[in-house]
């Protein structure tokens, strides 16, 4: 059983040998011929943009020519000034803000939780094994079936959206946990033994260097349902937030809000991934580069 | 020894698993709350409900929805992906479109597909195959990208091009990519189908769920959050059956470990 991972948004291929990276370093007389590498570093951006903008422009045409039911296709420029205008909104910052705080905390729970189940149940067997088949169980309930759970408990309150997003990031934060402790290095371990390091000495220096790198990745994956879990809230109990939002547009027929809060929610989500991938990088600047994603891309 | 080990291991999970049963058991019959019910009634109305009152009418259309949001996922996801992989300059073109586009945490865009498609079976399976399409398209578009250069280049020798270089080399070398991929994205197509039926919806596990809730019936809904686990585990063991099968070729011992 191996946690894929969902690719990662800055996976960009060649990153780490790009000749261009020296063209800085070249005579004025070689520079001319570097030059076409240097065109090939501008081809991603260049390129990318292109995308970017025929897929404004399908947007656009569908929006004129192509009738969509409910005309729920609006101009590209409407939702635009709309979104501008949300911009300026207090309520749609309260929105943003409230989603990100059933986010916020319900990560943190999860890590706090997570992390040490994962670090038990991962470091001996024994323990695995009595507990997989409920693990097993437990872990192919989808996070939202609690929602009336919640709503029993907590009400239309921040509780219970920390409540469900704990209950959707738990597992995929604790597997990975239990997969760092499990792939420490058999050398280190005896190392480790042969120098007869305490307790806390080999959980400084053995057991959380090898499992940080597997916990980032698992923050990661957990951070996007989290998200998913907290709008979820908003859609489904009614819990204030950007899904409520979403809900109240759409029941209102407001189209280009809907549109700029949906457009809102896919840059939160980008910029929890980014976030999370540079803290990443930062936490966990030991690992050999690539060292980290066996998770991602162990076939 | 070994042999003895696997026994004594085997008997200690199904021993400790009974133990937490037994205990998850007991404490339901002796705790009070708004959420705690006996288990003996959650078992009692998981029958009622399930044996064979609501097959037919919400477990089956469920179970389709699942079904074809997921095929439907896949198709979509491979051939995209292919599309992608195969070409460098589409790559360049759509990467951060789809970057966008996966990030938008996927009910967020139920709204959206409610007014396009109103609250039939059309919008639940859209909404299963495209939220479930991108682990897949992303997999099989590395996949391809990464393929094993003394592949390709024995491909390129032997002059193998065209439909027969896809169906006979590059589909093969990334099927365990794809496999890979389907498998991390099935709790998605789980937890949208629950989504989807909870917000528009007369029919479903979903919306039994939610619906008991409404009229206090909390032994029927624990039934339908149970009846969720036991549809995840079963689709699981299925499909890892199923990706043993197809993927035997690679699985041989030695050759990597996908499972454990």
């Amino acid at each position: 059983m191996v946690v894929q991972e969902h690719g990662s948004a800055t996976s960009t291929p060649g990153q780490t040998d790009d000749p261009a990276a020296h063209t800085d370093k070249l005579r004025p007389a070689d520079r001319r011929r570097a030059r076409p590498t240097a065109r090939l570093r501008a081809r991603p951006v260049v390129l990318g943009s292109l995308g970017v903008v025929l897929t404004i422009g399908i947007w656009e045409f569908v929006s004129r020519f192509v009738p969509v039911p409910g005309d729920s296709v609006p101009p590209t420029f409407d939702v635009a000034r709309e979104f501008w205008h949300q911009l300026q909104l207090s309520t749609f910052w309260q929105a943003v803000w409230l989603t990100l705080q059933g986010w916020g905390i319900g990560l943190l729970i999860t890590i706090v939780i997570a992390v040490p189940f994962g670090l038990l149940v991962g470091a001996s067997r024994v323990i695995w094994r009595a507990l997989r088949p409920t693990v097993e169980f437990l872990r192919s309930v989808p996070g939202v079936a609690f929602i009336p759970v919640a709503i029993l408990l907590f009400g239309q309150e921040t509780q219970s959206t920390v409540f469900l997003v704990v209950f959707g990031a738990f597992w995929p934060l604790a597997l990975q946990a239990m997969y760092g402790v499990r792939e420490i290095d058999d050398v280190a371990r005896q190392t480790a033994r042969v120098l007869r390091l305490t307790l806390w000495q080999r959980i400084r220096h053995l057991i959380v260097p090898s499992m940080l790198p597997f916990v980032a990745t698992g923050v990661r994956i957990a951070s996007a349902i989290a998200l998913i879990a907290a709008i979820t809230c908003g859609l489904v109990l009614g819990n204030p937030g950007l899904g409520r939002s979403i809900a109240f547009a759409e029941a209102g027929a407001q189209i280009n809000q809907m549109y700029a809060l949906i457009i809102t929610s896919g840059v939160l989500g980008i910029l929890m991934n980014v976030g999370l991938t540079y803290l990443e990088r930062k936490a966990i600047f030991w690992v050999p580069q690539g060292r980290h994603q066996i998770t991602e891309s162990h076939k | 020894m070994t042999a003895i080990r696997q026994r004594w291991l085997i008997l200690l999970e199904a021993g400790a698993t009974a133990l937490i049963v037994a205990v998850v058991w007991l404490y339901t019959n002796v705790a009070n709350g708004i959420v705690v019910v006996p288990a003996r009634r959650i078992l009692g109305a998981f029958r009622e409900e399930w044996l064979f009152q609501h097959f037919v009418t919400d477990l089956l259309p469920s179970l389709e929805r699942l079904a074809a949001g997921f095929a439907l996922a896949t198709l979509l996801g491979v051939g995209v992906g292919l599309l992608l992989g195969s070409f460098d300059t589409l790559y360049l073109i759509w990467q951060p479109v789809v970057n966008f586009l996966r990030s938008i945490p996927v009910v967020s865009l139920l709204p959206l597909a409610l007014v396009v498609l109103g609250t039939d079976n059309t919008m639940k399976i859209t909404v299963i195959a495209y939220a479930t399409c991108w682990p897949i398209l992303l997999n099989t578009t590395d996949g391809v990208r990464q393929l094993d250069p003394t592949l390709d280049m024995t491909a390129r020798v032997y002059r193998i091009t065209g439909v027969r270089r896809l169906v006979r080399v590059v589909l093969p070398a990334v099927s365990p990519r794809i496999f890979a991929g389907m498998r991390a994205t099935l709790s998605y197509a789980l937890l949208l189908l629950v989504v989807s039926e909870m917000i528009g919806s007369t029919s479903g596990v979903g919306f039994r769920i939610l619906t008991s809730e409404q009229t206090y019936n909390i032994a029927n809904m624990w039934a339908g959050i149970l009846l969720l686990g036991i549809i995840g585990n079963v689709v699981n063991v299925l499909f890892v059956f199923a990706e043993r099968r197809a993927l035997r070729w690679y699985l041989r011992p030695g050759l990597s470990e996908v499972t454990v």
